[in-house]
């Protein structure tokens, strides 16, 4: 009995001195951090005045390309600043992206520039600095919608039109005209299926978030108001008659309901429908312009391939917006002990001459003033389409406090819908979680 | 250095690294996992408030969590109703009979395949176009047994089972068949010259033979049941809708799409608590009627 106390009292001891030990790793981390960094490489302040530096960067894209391409122009800063190296962390896919910055966030050990989606801005903004100041903001055409509180945290370095794809060839084929209104849409999508050689529509519903361009952004562009989401977090009954998410949702179900998405849109993944676009087995696809790229390498030009706005509106007396999304947000994480150089080195990265290689490099549309990107495809659908740009902004932290506690996922409900349950069924429900955890504040 | 001194001494270092170990990885984590339910944590933010029971409160109101859940007591139940089966076929394979050794293999080989390439197996197989099962069932001639088998909200969850039953059921079966070889020969030799036929011989010596692998195959389904995860996620991602998500699935998705570790961490908690008390009324049951 005796040695076994003595067994105990050594495991709560070891126990104890553990979790000090843990505790103790925590906080002294960040402390080991920045004391180690200016001390790395004394000896290198032969060659250069000032100490070595080196700046970690994380970004995702699914473009393998652009992700060597940046990999490449990140190197060439340190020919600007010859202390300074930029190492750069790159991810296929943003929801391990999102995953990993998550774990980092927690252990402090954030990147010092970090990539980001403008929906992330709210979650991360007590992790990022102020970028007020920087003269780079004034000719960003899109940094100030994404302001909280009135202070800039990141840059957006890309902007793309939302667009429904099709191919002239099958619209000529069956002597379609492009459609301007929600109606004349409908009317196409019908006469595709009448013709019983095309699929109409290519839904990859599967996956859920193929249906975005509907579930997702239909209720924003329709509400006519870029602050939309910010807005229904101000409202208790944001899905009642008469509202805009009831009437985009009502849009959605008739589109749903004249089954113009092939035999199973839910048994088909995104990968899947748009094999069937790309084969000219589908007429008709929706996506942001980051597609047409990938359909340019499955089928090796672009020659039956064009787009138009998703034309949402009831009449062509509306005016006709375009949903803009903006992406590959860069801010400066404020744990970083390196704030100075990498304020100087997003000035670099930013100016004109590395910012036209990088967007060329993304084959989208530029989101500062004086640059221009050359890509043929969407130089030449502005060309041919009349329509105002709407920006999507993200909703505001009480929006995403609300949304996550009822756990509301638009494309998941899309997916609901094309299943055949009903509007007037999800939408009262919806209502009543909204407004309850509105009020649990 | 006396000579219980010495032994104590061999004891604590001997015991000093896994123990230690077991601290930091298991104890120490479940002990924050716990701190966490209690609290209002997004899973970014630096700070976090404590919320006390509320999470388990939530967790307990949440219509969508009873659903995840009768999903899962459709794995269980499924899962359970073939355990005969598979005690059969291990008595099959018990037998001595030609090519033993292979179908034995056979019957194992699903649970050595990579959980993340069956289900892509599977979800080429149940494939709307050109899949394989619907051409099979259109070369038969039986179009009208065709169905939406990942997009049907009615099929999805079975066409899930199928999938899960594929997997672990050889399994199963190899666990009994060891059970089943562990029972001495002179048993039934005894049985015969007593006169006994197979079907009691089946119930008064196999049955109670394999009763202890029958307690392992039973927790491994209760907990497996509980914990299925890696099909429904990689197959429907839990859709459409919410048709096939499962517990875990729902508490991965609360975690990490919509950012509430607070009620992610009690859901997790409270699924070790199911597996808990379901193991040991099982056992219980299962005692009862064994001894």
């Amino acid at each position: 009995m005796k040695r076994k106390s003595k067994i105990t009292v050594l495991l709560t001891a070891m126990l104890a001195s553990f979790t000090v030990l843990t505790a103790c790793g925590g906080n002294n981390e960040q402390g080991a951090s920045s004391a180690s960094s200016p001390v790395a490489s004394p000896s290198a302040s032969t060659t250069a005045k000032k100490d070595k530096v080196t700046l970690k960067m994380a970004i995702w894209d699914v473009n393998n390309d652009f992700l060597t391409y940046l990999d490449e122009k990140v190197k060439e800063y340190s020919a600007v600043a010859p202390n300074v190296k930029v190492e750069l962390e790159t991810f296929k896919s943003d929801g391990d992206y999102l995953q990993a910055m998550k774990v980092r966030a927690t252990g402090n050990e954030l990147p010092d520039i970090m990539g980001l989606k403008p929906n992330w801005l709210h979650d991360f903004q007590e992790q990022l600095l102020p970028l007020d100041g920087e003269a780079y903001l004034a000719k960003n055409k899109y940094a100030d919608k994404f302001a909280i509180d009135g202070k800039v945290y990141a840059v957006p370095m890309m902007a793309f039109p939302e667009l429904v794809y099709y191919h002239p060839s099958i619209f000529q084929e069956l002597n379609l005209q492009v459609p301007t209104t929600w109606p004349q849409f409908l009317d196409v999508l019908s006469k595709i299926k009448e013709n019983s050689k095309y699929i109409p529509y290519a839904m990859g519903g599967k996956d859920a978030w193929p249906d975005y361009p509907f579930n997702e952004f239909l209720p924003q562009i329709v509400s006519g108001s870029e602050s939309y989401l910010s807005d229904i977090a101000k409202d208790d009954q944001p899905f009642s008659e008469g509202k805009p998410f009831h009437k985009a949702y009502k849009q959605i179900e008739q589109l749903y309901s004249i089954n113009v998405m092939g035999p199973d849109p839910l048994g088909i993944s995104w990968d899947q429908a748009t094999d069937l676009f790309s084969s000219k087995q589908a007429a008709v696809v929706a996506a942001g312009s980051w597609f047409a790229p990938t359909y340019e390498s499955k089928v090796g030009n672009i020659d039956d391939l064009a787009a138009f706005p998703m034309p949402y509106r009831d009449s062509e007396s509306e005016p006709l917006k375009l949903m803009m999304f903006t992406d590959h947000f860069y801010g400066i994480t404020n744990g970083s002990a390196k704030q100075e150089e990498a304020k100087a080195f997003l000035n670099w990265f930013f100016s004109p001459d590395v910012y036209q290689t990088y967007i060329d490099a993304q084959k989208l549309v530029s989101t500062f003033e004086g640059v221009e990107s050359n890509v043929p495809f969407l130089n030449s659908f502005f060309a041919n389409n009349k329509n105002e740009a709407f920006s999507y902004i993200p909703g505001d932290a009480e929006y995403t406090r609300i949304t996550n506690a009822i756990q509301l996922d638009v494309k998941a409900i899309g997916q609901d819908m094309m299943a055949g349950k009903k509007v007037d069924v999800i939408l009262p429900d919806l209502n009543a979680k909204w407004a309850k955890a509105k009020a649990s504040k | 250095m006396s000579y219980s001194l010495q032994k104590k001494l061999v004891i604590v270092s001997f015991l000093f690294i896994p123990v230690s170990l077991l601290l930091l990885f298991l104890l120490y984590p479940s002990l924050r996992l716990l701190q966490f339910s209690l609290t209002d944590w997004n899973g970014i933010s630096k700070s976090f408030h404590y919320v006390g029971l509320e999470n388990y409160i939530a967790a307990f109101k949440n219509p969508d969590v009873w659903k995840a859940l009768t999903n899962n007591f459709l794995y269980f139940g499924i899962h359970a109703i073939f355990i005969p089966l598979e005690v059969m076929i291990a008595v099959f394979l018990n037998n001595k009979m030609r090519a033993s050794n292979f179908f034995r293999s056979i019957v194992f080989m699903p649970y050595i395949l990579n959980g993340v390439a069956v289900a892509y197996l599977f979800s080429f197989l149940y494939n709307p176009i050109n899949g394989p099962i619907n051409s099979l069932l259109e070369s038969i001639g039986l179009e009208s047994w065709i169905q939406n088998w990942l997009s049907d909200k009615g099929v999805v969850n079975y066409s899930l089972i199928v999938v899960s039953l594929w997997r672990f059921s050889g399994l199963h079966v190899i666990l009994f068949l060891a059970g089943l070889q562990s029972i001495p020969n002179d048993l039934y030799e005894a049985a015969t010259i007593d006169g006994a036929g197979p079907l009691k011989k089946f119930v008064h010596i196999t049955l109670p033979g394999i009763s202890r692998v029958m307690e392992i195959v039973l927790f491994l389904n209760v907990r497996g049941a509980l914990q299925v995860f890696d099909i429904p996620f990689l197959m429907t991602q839990g859709g459409p809708g919410l048709a096939s998500t499962t517990f875990t699935v729902y508490t991965i998705q609360t975690a990490f799409k919509y950012n509430n570790y607070g009620l992610a961490s009690s859901l997790a908690i409270i699924l070790m608590l199911m597996i808990i008390v379901f193991s040991y009324f099982q056992g219980k049951l299962f005692k009862g009627k064994g001894d």
